[in-house]
């Protein structure tokens, strides 16, 4: 009864500490001006009869001026400074399909595995060997369905990937060393969840945007469950 | 009726040809032809490979995709950059037997000692450019400092299959019963002809120069660090501060070139272009002044003239490279015409210095005269 009634405040405390000491932080990321229009590739042949048309997806704005694929991401900050963080369970797919990269952007945990899948009918060779500071590699997936596991174990933001046999495919993989990050939806959303309570300094990066730079840094409080935090970025 | 080089120089018409002049090395001048038609294939595949940012789609090597390279089923180099690489590196095996062959067929042929050193020079400088284009491969992953240590070696690679086409096409030269005809004729204007060997020599290197440099700018694949000709950026000279290049890189949209473009990058275009001028102007110049030093139908007069139509023909396939933005085929044009022009320089050099040595060696006996390389020895 003693170890049943232990159980319960360590529950209760537990679930305490999430309501009240952490909370998700929410926003939008808007696109100011006008951006220069996508290049196509055209009569691109997959291993499919039809030919396609692929758009380049360097500014990918929606609803509102929305700007989809901007890695949100806390540095550093109360929760984070002089902690270390499991990565988590999950993995993530970046799959090959219709000869593009889905998802364009990929955020994923130092450590955490993800896999690159090939759902085409078509060879793809995938090549992030211009990674900087992680080990890079390139490597053939033949055949579809074909699925390799990898993982990075250092902090970069962001990893090319590409496919040097269709040389349109390319997506973005940002590697973090903790697990408050984000990747805004087509919209330009994004929701960083059970941040702790605190302040923290919080980057915006998006690679056309702000290229070989670290992007926006802002400082940013959490307080009472959670914040909300709007970017504006331009084109000039 | 042909045209044949008469003593001093020139080209006259014939309808003749004397059995003593036929040449002892027509089987294996027919060979290195082949050779040099064979590498003027490759290099434009190879062009291909860096035009279109293909040069990775087979990761590993000496294998294709683990296969043997000659074994790789069709099905899977048939489509996209692969296609590309895969050919190159199959036409780079065939290159590479028939130097093999050229090599053996003058080593235990009745070629000078000269000649029979040059082809096992072009036999391991074909070897040494095929462990370049592998290392290219290798050692992509590679970085060292801030540069990827297989774009260096693709630039060596660049560098390398210019002078490996140049050594072929001297090896056709020399092989060729003009050769011959070069060591026997008796030219008697000697200042003029240094004057043409001292400007053409500094064509040629100039050229070799601007190819390193074309080299450098496609091995970064980093797309047009310039979009725009005959400006730059609407400048003059554009503005390279960080500020300038964020904003160009903001604008920069391109279906394949991904990586962004730096200051270097935009100067190294710059300088390029202004070499582009200093060139044409210098070979402009070279045509006019060998007009002037010699008569019509002179060999070094037709060597000018085809040498200033490639380089009027390069300057407008660099503004067209720019135009299409970087299309694969004409960026490809531009490299081949360039590796042409260096050919071109360089037979035309070579040709100078030979009518030079003739002049030199006008007493020595009639039979050293046959025989190209031993008139170069002496």
């Amino acid at each position: 009864m003693k170890k049943l009634s232990t159980w319960l405040v360590l529950a209760v405390a537990t679930a305490a500490s999430h309501s009240v000491f952490a909370g998700d932080i929410t926003g939008k990321i808007t696109l100011k001006g006008t951006p220069p229009p996508p290049a196509q590739m055209k009569d691109v042949i997959c291993g499919t009869p039809e030919k396609l048309t692929i758009t380049s997806r360097q500014y990918d704005v929606g609803l509102a001026d929305g700007l989809a694929d901007v890695f949100v991401y806390l540095k550093s900050g109360t929760g984070i400074d002089g902690k270390t963080f499991t990565p988590p369970a999950d993995k993530p797919v970046l799959d090959q399909l219709g000869c593009e990269y889905h998802p364009f952007s990929l955020a994923v945990m130092a450590g955490q595995k993800f896999e690159v899948r090939n759902s085409d009918p078509v060879l793809h060779n995938v090549n992030c060997s211009r990674a900087k500071i992680n080990k890079g590699s390139n490597f053939a997936q033949a055949t579809k369905g074909q699925v390799k596991e990898m993982s990075f174990d250092k902090m970069e933001v962001p990893i090319l990937f590409k496919c040097d046999v269709h040389p349109w495919m390319t997506a973005y993989v940002a590697v973090f060393d903790n697990p408050f990050f984000a990747v805004t939806d087509k919209d330009g959303n994004y929701t960083i969840k059970n941040v702790p309570d605190g302040k923290y300094k919080m980057v915006v990066y998006h690679r056309k945007t702000h290229g070989n730079t670290d992007g926006e840094v802002k400082e940013i409080a959490v307080e009472a469950g959670g914040a909300k935090e709007n970017f504006t970025l331009e084109v000039k | 009726m042909s045209r044949r080089l008469n003593a001093a120089g020139s080209f006259s018409k014939t309808s003749s040809v004397n059995p003593s002049e036929q040449n002892p090395l027509q089987g294996v001048h027919r060979l290195a032809w082949a050779t040099a038609v064979a590498t003027v294939f490759l290099l434009c595949v190879g062009g291909m490979v860096t035009s279109k940012g293909v040069g990775m789609s087979v990761p590993d090597w000496p294998n294709s995709y683990g296969y043997n390279m000659f074994l790789l089923p069709w099905n899977k180099w048939r489509e996209g950059g692969v296609f590309w690489e895969h050919s190159h590196r199959l036409k780079g095996s065939l290159v590479g037997l028939l130097t093999l062959s050229l090599a053996v067929w003058l080593w235990f042929s009745k070629a000078s000692p000269t000649l029979k050193k040059l082809g096992l020079v072009a036999f391991f400088g074909v070897i040494i450019q095929g462990v370049l284009g592998g290392f290219r491969v290798v050692f992509d992953a590679q970085i060292v400092g801030n540069t990827n240590l297989g774009a260096i070696f693709g630039v060596f690679h660049a560098a390398v299959a210019q002078l490996f086409l140049s050594l072929l096409a001297a090896l056709v030269l020399m092989t060729s019963r003009l050769w011959r005809r070069l060591s026997s004729t008796s030219p008697t204007d000697v200042s003029a002809l240094k004057k043409a060997r001292g400007l053409v020599t500094v064509g040629t290197v100039l050229i070799f120069c601007q190819l390193l440099i074309g080299a450098t700018m496609r091995h970064q694949h980093a797309g047009l660090a310039i979009p725009d000709f005959p400006l730059a950026y609407g400048q003059v000279w554009p503005d390279t501060s960080a500020d300038a290049v964020a904003g160009y890189n903001r604008a920069r949209i391109s279906a394949v070139a991904f990586e962004d473009i730096t200051p270097v990058q935009i100067v190294l275009q710059m300088v390029h272009r202004i070499l582009a001028v200093g060139i044409a102007t210098w070979i402009f110049a070279c045509f006019v002044l060998i007009r002037r030093l010699f008569p019509k139908a002179h060999i070094l007069r037709m060597f000018a003239g085809l040498w200033f139509g490639l380089i009027l023909i390069q300057v407008s396939l660099g503004a067209a490279t720019i135009w299409t933005g970087k299309a694969a085929d004409v960026a490809t044009a531009h490299m081949a015409v360039g590796a042409l022009s260096l050919v071109t320089g360089a037979l035309f050099a070579l040709v100078s210095f030979q009518l030079i040595l003739s002049s030199k060696s006008e007493k020595l006996p009639s039979s050293s005269m046959v025989d190209p390389a031993l008139v170069l020895k002496a």
